[in-house]
């Protein structure tokens, strides 16, 4: 273990030097053993390289930072660990060495879903959907800890009691987002929190790249739900493009700024994304471990809540159906559904706190309620 | 034999009787006073002198000790410069004393001797009648606040030859009270409920906040409306009692504010900090531990507008006042007991960028979360009611709309608060339905039925804690005596159940 850190800590030295060492030596305790003509005459080694790697003879660093991976909890990943997905090593840049709090389980290859910090209710919704869909089907979800999109598909898919696994840019004892302090531990209990970088790394632009590539390279199917122009989501596009993955993005209207770099996925290819089921990993060895239950899909406020369930059978009252009639056509604020029914605000709410907790309507976030069927 | 006069001082909302000794001793001229003064006290001398001389009576020159006794109780405050001028000049003989009944002097002097009015009053004049002292002289401008003690005669006056002249029996006193200013105590600021329009469903909130003394949170974007509606909860709220108008009166007094106004303050207090206000400006505090903002807000209401953006520390200070009813500040020669019973009033904006629920926010669910926690648990649980203020759409107001008026309003909430005078009547401490204990809970809250039946259901869906559900049964208490209801009915629960709006919006946001 210390030789891989020893390598993977190199100057100088990028994974794809790294990998054309391992190639020729097998172990990275043979490159750490072997003389400065042999590593010469390894293809791609010049002679300053080899130099340096021979001057670099001290494992004192490695042994210090595995001594604080011990002690901060961490784990590692080396690249012939059979835990490290295939897929994953199509990408030329994949990390020889990775670091990592919770559980990787095995075939951990799963489905990205990435997107803006800043997104819409709908992006929302389009993210907590999928997330909830992949967790039923017992797909990892694979996204990036970020703000927004990736912090409800990661929080959907515990929500739902699956797998997901978080890539970072920073170290791994660094909180970045802080308010995802609380999901980074959950999603090490239930997933899986991985980095390239040792403990203590600060997040810089430059790393969130690298993780970009991470996170392609593990998903065999990527979902960009939203992306604006310069969006990051559209590197971890791009990598995937690269990687040959199946890119998925939903529609969206095409004066939506937030969504000018997904529409552009569309016109390049993309897959137009209507419905989960599209997720699917056909050659996914585990089948579906949890079962899907019904919910409507429009209501993401109440998505953790089982409605049909409270549903009683009961015939409404006159001023109920009243108010049910309205909402059928569309959602309405209490102050419309007193203009329009002619019954006061005070008697309206008495009526639809009932009608709530019958579960026959839902108070959305913006004030209005709606119906439930 | 020195000369003693007597006068008062503060301590907290309460006076106690000073006894002012004056004694003149063959010696270099000079004024010492002795007896724990501060600042205020010790610069008297230069008054007294300056006021003396004015009024053409001779300053001794000779060693002056003032002693205000008792000695080792710390003392504040300009009043005591009356009293002094008059023991001197009962001490050098200038002033011989007709009128031999015992007198309480307040008042500060002006260099060209006239008396300036004082703040404390009230609390000094309740604390003579108190000590058996029958007659009291008061400067002019503080006759009206002074007046408002019954069982003791009242003397203003407006400058210091005046009260000599009285004393010596020179003059026959006429009670000229100034009546002008009582007018200006009743001002009602034109403000009503019927210019909210469209949110009769949250009046009706707040109007039961303001009947069973809930604490209210109102959430909502900006220029929802939500400090327009709190302009206006005074209006609605009960009249105050006799003794609580005076417990008003007395902190207004001892915190120097009472001034211009004199006179008993009838209207519930209203006040509101800026939310940068220090922890000591909203407990009370400071150099001689002066009452803060909650006991101002005393049997009336504190409002913090966007209370998230108030300290944490300062915020929490609330808590222990808020349960006591009281506020102890603790200094390390003295402690001060202000009374703190006040109705809080909070409002704040639904999350950082303040359009939570609208296509304009975009603030992910765990800055939402982030932003609502700044206000902590143990203060959300003290906000029986919490509402979110929806902005109106106008279009969907017909013209002549009018709401109910504020004087309907509080006439429902006296009715209101009536029944629970009677309910609480032999319980001391407990005036309203917000105050109750769970034993109280358990004895007053009876449910129908059908409102059990409800109330469980709601129990499960939202997955409440015993502690919330108390809650909604104390705001379903308050519902149900508004139509004098004896028993909770399931409409009165239906309406609790709607009164905490974040509870519910918690289970709705995507976070773990």
């Amino acid at each position: 273990m210390e030789y891989w850190i020893w390598l993977t800590e190199l100057k100088g030295i990028g994974p794809i030097t790294q990998k054309k060492l391992l190639d020729y030596f097998k172990t990275p305790a043979r490159i750490y053993a072997a003389a400065e003509e042999e590593l010469r005459s390894v293809p791609g080694i010049g002679s300053s390289l080899a130099q340096s790697v021979c001057q670099a003879h001290s494992l004192d660093g490695a042994f210090s930072v595995m001594d604080e991976l011990a002690k901060k909890k961490m784990k590692v990943l080396v690249y012939d660990d059979p835990l490290y997905p295939e897929l994953a090593k199509a990408w030329p840049e994949a990390p020889i060495v990775l670091y990592y709090r919770g559980t990787i389980r095995n075939n951990s290859i799963g489905v990205g879903i990435v997107g803006s910090r800043r997104c819409s209710l709908y992006g929302k919704q389009v993210a907590v959907e999928a997330a909830d869909y992949l967790a039923h089907q017992g797909i990892p979800v694979i996204s990036g800890l970020a703000k927004g999109i990736d912090g409800y598909a990661h929080t959907a898919c515990l929500k739902a009691g699956g797998y997901t696994m978080a890539f970072l840019g920073n170290g791994l004892d660094v909180f970045y987002p802080k308010e995802h302090r609380e999901l980074q531990a959950a999603i090490s209990e239930n997933g899986a929190v991985i980095s390239k970088y040792l403990p203590g790394t600060t997040p810089r632009p430059e790393n969130f790249l690298q993780r970009n590539g991470l996170i392609s390279s593990w998903s065999q199917k990527l979902l960009v739900v939203e992306a604006g122009r310069n969006s990051g989501a559209l590197s971890t596009a791009s990598f995937a493009k690269a990687l040959n993955r199946v890119i998925l993005a939903p529609p969206h209207e095409i004066y939506c700024v937030s969504g000018q770099g997904t529409n552009q996925l569309l016109k390049n290819g993309a897959l137009l994304y209507l419905k989960p089921e599209q997720l699917d990993l056909q050659d996914l060895m585990e089948k579906p471990v949890l079962t899907r239950t019904n919910k409507t899909s429009g209501q993401v406020a109440n998505a953790t809540v089982n409605h049909s369930q409270n549903q009683t059978e009961r015939k409404l009252t006159p001023d109920e159906s009243k108010v049910h009639a309205l909402l059928n056509n569309s959602e309405k604020t209490i102050q419309q559904l007193e203009v329009l029914t002619g019954i006061n605000q005070v008697l309206l709410i008495e009526q639809l706190a009932i009608m709530e907790l019958e579960g026959l309507v839902a108070l959305s976030s913006n004030g209005s309620y709606c119906l439930i069927n | 034999m020195a000369s003693i006069v007597n006068s008062f001082a503060i301590s907290g909302v309460e006076a106690y009787l000073v006894d002012v000794e004056v004694k003149t001793i063959t010696g270099q001229p000079l004024i010492a006073i002795v007896g724990l003064g501060d600042t205020a006290i010790k610069e008297a001398r230069e008054r007294v002198e300056a006021a003396i001389n004015d009024s053409k009576y001779k300053f001794p020159q000779k060693k002056v000790v003032i002693n205000l006794a008792p000695s080792d109780l710390k003392k504040s405050g300009s009043h005591f410069d009356l009293a002094i001028a008059i023991g001197i000049l009962i001490e050098t003989g200038q002033l011989v004393r007709v009128k031999k009944e015992k007198f309480g002097i307040i008042g500060e002097l002006s260099l060209n001797s006239r008396l300036r009015a004082c703040s404390g009053i009230l609390p000094m004049v309740i604390a003579a009648r108190n000590a058996g002292v029958k007659n009291i002289i008061v400067p002019l401008d503080n006759i009206q606040e002074a007046s408002l003690v019954t069982g003791i005669q009242v003397f203003g006056f407006d400058a210091l030859k005046d009260v000599v002249d009285f004393l010596e029996d020179k003059k026959v006193y006429q009670s000229n009270k100034k009546n002008s200013i009582a007018a200006a105590q009743d001002d009602i600021d034109g403000i009503d409920f019927c210019d909210v329009q469209g949110q009769d469903g949250l009046i009706e909130y707040i109007v039961v906040a303001a009947a069973g003394g809930h604490n209210l949170l109102m959430i909502g974007s900006p220029g929802c409306g939500k400090s327009m509606i709190a302009k206006r909860i005074p209006t609605i709220l009960p009249s105050m009692t006799e003794a609580e108008a005076l417990e008003v009166t007395k902190i207004y007094s001892v915190a120097g504010i009472l001034k211009e106004k004199s006179g008993l303050i009838k209207k519930r207090p209203f006040r509101s900090p800026h939310h940068n206000a220090s922890t000591n400006s909203l407990i009370g505090g400071g150099k001689d531990a002066t009452p803060g903002e909650i006991s101002l807000a005393h049997n009336g209401v504190l409002f913090l507008d966007e209370i998230a953006e108030f300290g944490k520390n300062t915020l929490e200070s609330l808590r222990q006042p808020m349960e006591d009813q009281r506020v102890t500040i603790s200094r390390v020669k003295y402690t001060n007991t202000y009374p703190a019973s006040f109705m809080l009033v909070a409002a704040m904006n639904p999350c950082s960028c303040g359009y939570y629920g609208t296509e304009r926010c975009k603030c992910t669910d765990y800055e939402v979360m982030k932003y609502r926690q700044k206000i902590s648990g143990p203060i959300m649980d003290r906000m029986d009611i919490q509402k979110y203020v929806r902005p109106v759409d106008f279009i969907d107001l017909s013209n002549d709309y009018r709401g109910a008026t504020s004087e309907s309003l509080r006439q429902r909430v006296e009715a209101a608060r009536k029944i629970q005078q009677q309910r609480f009547a032999k319980m001391k401490g407990i005036n309203c339905n917000a105050q109750m204990g769970n034993q109280l809970i358990k004895e007053h809250c009876i449910l129908e039925d059908d409102g059990k039946k409800l109330l469980m259901m709601a129990y499960e869906r939202y997955q409440y804690s015993a502690r919330a559900y108390h809650k909604y049964l104390k705001v379903a208490r308050t519902f149900a005596d508004m139509d004098g209801s004896v028993k909770i009915r399931k409409k009165d629960v239906a309406l609790a159940i709607m009164a905490r709006d974040l509870e519910k919006d918690r289970a709705g946001l995507t976070v773990l």
